[in-house]
């Protein structure tokens, strides 16, 4: 029970800070992911938009905690799922009322009468110049055929019986049979995140990122070329991290099965790994989304990107049947969206939401039988 | 090159695409030998449909200005003279189509009223102007001898 009353608050304070950061790390031009033009940034519907926006998130943040706190006396595992649950919604309730005042005052004052729109883009290839992340994807496979060397080594001399389940205190609560499988599967995962990991950087190589109207060429280059490089950078430590934890934990469940402080240790720096890694990313993040697009009055070329809002359901799924591309970057949050209007693109869709609910269905099976 | 296409315009997607590869090559933007984007990459960098970038290329293809090839993909094939190689003639078709364009083109000048003298020097400031942006694009290639810090440079 102590745990949960860590656990729960520790993770809504996560999402609801990603929930409170996002809006800063959209370009000026796409407030809540409604495009608006360039003249238009500073209107003070989206300032009022966003405050309602935090202060949404802010009251549906303390009603989920307080909810925790009150579940948990009931039933951890209630208290440990439901109050993030109805955060989540909520959080996306107040997006949507938020967004909904930009997106009526765009359409009551008609933002794009007479605002010359263009899509603009390269017709030449340019060269490719995002690496992928490999020193940190070799790294990575190191450590875990480090790890996996070491359980090799000991693998003799190991109990006959592991744990393979875990309850929420972090205290092993069921045991099997030792066998490859269940001696080696926490690196095996590793592996496979590493891997899907590593072959998303090659879509971030490759997948389009579209160029704002209002800036300049070299601007767009720029700007295209840092995001992909910070995807990379971000893709390539988040590997490494996950490789580290699993690695760590590993050996030390092998060593020292009796000690608690390996899986704290472990458990707290993967969490502060992780965060350390995605603030980074963020600062870097939202100094790139803005770069080049002109600030309203400035001297620019004088055309927007068209309002696009009709592909963006939500502001969330992109849905275009006229656009090939399969993934696109996401209009609200960051990195890539599938595009709902292509058949590659729904069947992606599909095997995520297929994973998702096998992982959901799978807690849910295997704490029941526990 | 970066360019930049009106998607409310009356002008079709695949005419305003055909118009601005045709500016570049005269402005120099684009020399001989310059490799385009294949067609899916280019409806990609656009999110327009495959289709419409496909129909601008076929024009282009048909005036003879980019050559496709299946292994080495669309490239830029013809361009001004300015002393450079052997540019070969233009297709009489595809010259016939200009002239029969400039017609209308000057017919509208005219039927507005405008002097045979405002209509040639009107013509002669846009050619003086692709010179002029040619001999920037030349220096500039020369120099860097990339072919990626193209700016935008029409529309």
């Amino acid at each position: 029970m102590t745990a949960v009353l860590i656990i729960v608050p520790s993770a809504l304070v996560v999402i609801a800070a990603v929930m409170l950061l996002l809006p800063a790390l959209m370009p000026p031009t796409l407030p809540l992911g409604v495009s608006v033009p360039v003249e238009r940034q500073a209107e003070p519907v989206i300032r009022t938009a966003l405050r309602r926006y935090r202060l949404l998130v802010g009251v549906a943040w303390l009603v989920a905690v307080i909810l925790a706190v009150a579940l948990a006396a009931v039933s951890p595992l209630t208290a440990s799922l439901v109050p993030i649950l109805l955060f989540v919604i909520a959080a996306s309730v107040a997006y949507i009322i938020a967004r909904q005042m930009i997106v009526r005052t765009k359409h009551d004052e008609q933002w794009y009468k007479d605002v010359p729109v263009r899509l603009v883009g390269s017709v030449t290839v340019d060269p490719v110049h995002t690496s992928v992340p490999a020193g940190w994807f070799a790294a990575s496979l190191l450590l875990l055929a480090i790890a996996t060397a070491i359980g090799v080594g000991v693998y003799d001399n190991l109990p006959q019986q592991v744990p393979v389940h875990w309850g929420l205190a972090g205290v092993a609560d069921r045991f099997d049979v030792k066998n490859v499988g269940n001696v080696f599967g926490p690196l095996i995962v590793g592996v496979i995140v590493t891997l899907v990991l590593f072959a998303l950087s090659f879509v971030n190589r490759v997948a389009p990122i579209r160029a704002a109207a209002s800036a300049s060429a070299a601007d767009n280059e720029l700007r295209a070329r840092a995001k992909r490089a910070g995807l990379a950078t971000l893709l390539g430590r988040m590997m490494f991290v996950i490789a580290l934890a699993i690695s760590w934990l590993s050996v030390a469940s092998w060593l020292l099965p009796d000690a608690r402080w390996p899986v704290t240790i472990g458990t707290i720096g993967l969490l502060v790994l992780i965060l350390l890694v995605l603030v980074a990313f963020l600062m870097r993040w939202r100094r790139i989304v803005a770069q080049g697009i002109p600030k309203p009055g400035a001297e620019h070329g004088g055309v927007d990107s068209p309002d696009d809002d009709r592909f963006w359901k939500a502001g969330i799924f992109y849905v275009n049947r006229d656009d090939p591309a399969i993934m696109v970057q996401r209009r609200f949050g960051v990195g890539w969206t599938m595009n709902l209007g292509h058949p590659a693109g729904v069947a992606i869709g599909v095997a995520l939401i297929a994973v998702i609910v096998g992982v959901v269905v799978f807690t849910i099976v295997s704490n029941g039988k526990a | 090159m970066q360019i930049e296409i009106d998607p409310l315009s009356d002008v079709p997607l695949y005419q305003q695409l055909r118009d601005r590869i045709v500016e570049g090559i005269a402005a120099g933007e684009l020399v001989p030998g310059d490799p385009l984007s294949s067609v899916r990459q280019l409806a990609m960098e656009f999110g327009i449909n495959i289709a419409t970038v496909s129909k601008g290329y076929d024009l282009l293809r048909a005036e003879g200005l980019v050559r496709t090839h299946r292994a080495s993909g669309s490239v830029v094939a013809r361009g001004p003279l300015s002393g450079r190689h052997d540019v070969q003639p233009w297709t009489p078709s595809a010259r016939a189509g200009w002239i029969a364009r400039l017609h209308t083109m000057l017919a509208e000048a005219v039927a507005q009223g405008e002097t045979d003298d405002d209509v040639l020097e009107a013509a002669r400031g846009i050619l003086t102007d692709l010179a002029a942006q040619r001999r920037t694009n030349d220096a500039k290639n020369d120099r860097t001898n990339t072919k990626n810090d193209r700016t935008k440079g029409n529309s």
